[in-house]
């Protein structure tokens, strides 16, 4: 994977469509409603698509989308943002290993 | 300096914890303000970095100064409207490409949340005070270096001292702490590194974190920090206060002050 923050061209339409999601809150709800209508109208790519169908973030972020697309997409058009900090937050702590039989 | 997260406006009651935290925050940015008033700063110079909010992949610049006469924010349901002063900004622009930083500008911009969050708050103490936004590219890859923000303010510090007008001036970096926004490591705050960069701060040893790889930023959630380092290198090494540090589900929320010389 290239730089943290790297916008990739093959994503070019998909951090386009993202934008727009973010700053327009009518596109945002016609998106919720009808996702495949707007993703034609800025011209996804197949690949594209099936990670905005996909609303995983992890995958998206592991194929390389820029991670404000990514919190645009789901934090935000899913709602996310609003959700109780463990349903929306995906790192957790790693248990730290006591010693056996504690 | 402080954090600029969109949640200092939107206000998700998504815990009484965290309401509880975002009061604090709010709180802080007002004594920020009060500050400002205080002090009778007429003129601040804010640092921010844009998130692929203002501008957009075709066309995305490092560093710009916004030169027009006044400018808006529209977000999470609130308005913050800001002045500029026009005559400041473009001695600055004019003095940076003097001084070899070859900087954009802008007569026309909206604003995004990396000022309008802490803005919102703080202009509601601040007084009448007119703002100059500058863009300091920090969120989209490739970024200007840690390096390179330093010497930015310390270039805009000798540009102020350089200007005719007598007004007084002071300078603010927004963004950060540790967070890790749009990643799988969402949720995780370093607050170790948050710890150091605050240490640095109160013992006025603000030219060290200059000295920061844009990979340590990237991996301790600090890349925002770019923006607080042009504000360090503006007012230079001396001793600043942390007047809030909380760690959040998503942020180390930070608000700093550095009384300048």
């Amino acid at each position: 994977m290239r730089e943290l923050f790297f916008p990739e061209l093959r994503f070019y339409r998909l951090h386009k469509m993202a934008r727009a999601i973010h700053l327009d809150s009518g596109l945002r709800k016609r998106f919720r409603e009808d996702p495949e209508s707007v993703m034609n109208e800025f011209g996804l790519t197949e690949e594209e698509k099936a990670l905005v169908r996909s609303k995983d973030p992890v995958k998206m972020f592991n194929e390389g989308v820029m991670p404000y697309a990514i919190f645009y997409l789901i934090w935000e058009a899913e709602g996310w943002i609003f959700l109780p900090p463990e349903k929306q937050t995906l790192y957790r702590e790693q248990p730290a290993v006591g010693p056996r039989g504690l | 300096m402080s954090s600029h997260a969109p949640q200092i406006i939107l206000q998700p009651k998504v815990s009484d914890e965290y309401v509880a935290q975002l009061a604090k925050v709010h709180a802080a940015l007002m004594n920020i303000g009060e500050r400002i008033r205080r002090k009778g700063v007429e003129t601040l110079i804010v640092f921010g970095s844009d998130h692929m909010e203002t501008f957009f992949l075709d066309n995305y610049p490092q560093l710009l100064l916004f030169t027009g006469e006044s400018s808006s924010a529209h977000f999470g349901g609130r308005e913050v409207s800001i002045r500029n002063d026009t005559e400041l900004a473009t001695h600055l622009l004019y003095s940076l490409l003097d001084q070899g930083f070859d900087v954009s500008f802008s007569q026309e911009m909206r604003l995004d949340h990396p000022f309008a969050s802490p803005l919102y708050w703080v202009l509601k103490t601040a007084g009448d005070i007119r703002v100059i936004p500058f863009h300091v590219n920090s969120n989209v890859s490739p970024r200007v270096t840690p390096k390179r923000c330093y010497q930015l303010g310390q270039a805009v510090r000798r540009a102020i001292e350089s200007y005719d007008g007598d007004q007084r001036v002071a300078v603010y970096g927004t963004g950060g702490l540790s967070h890790y926004p749009g990643t799988p490591l969402y949720g995780k705050v370093d607050v170790e590194a948050d710890q150091l960069i605050t240490r640095k701060i109160v013992e006025g040893k603000g030219s060290e974190l200059a000295n920061l790889t844009s990979k340590w930023l990237d991996e301790t959630g600090n890349f925002e920090l770019r923006t607080w380092i042009a504000a360090l290198g503006a007012v230079g090494d001396v001793p600043g206060e942390i007047l809030l540090y909380e760690r959040a589900y998503h942020i180390g929320y930070c608000v700093a002050a550095v009384d300048g010389v």
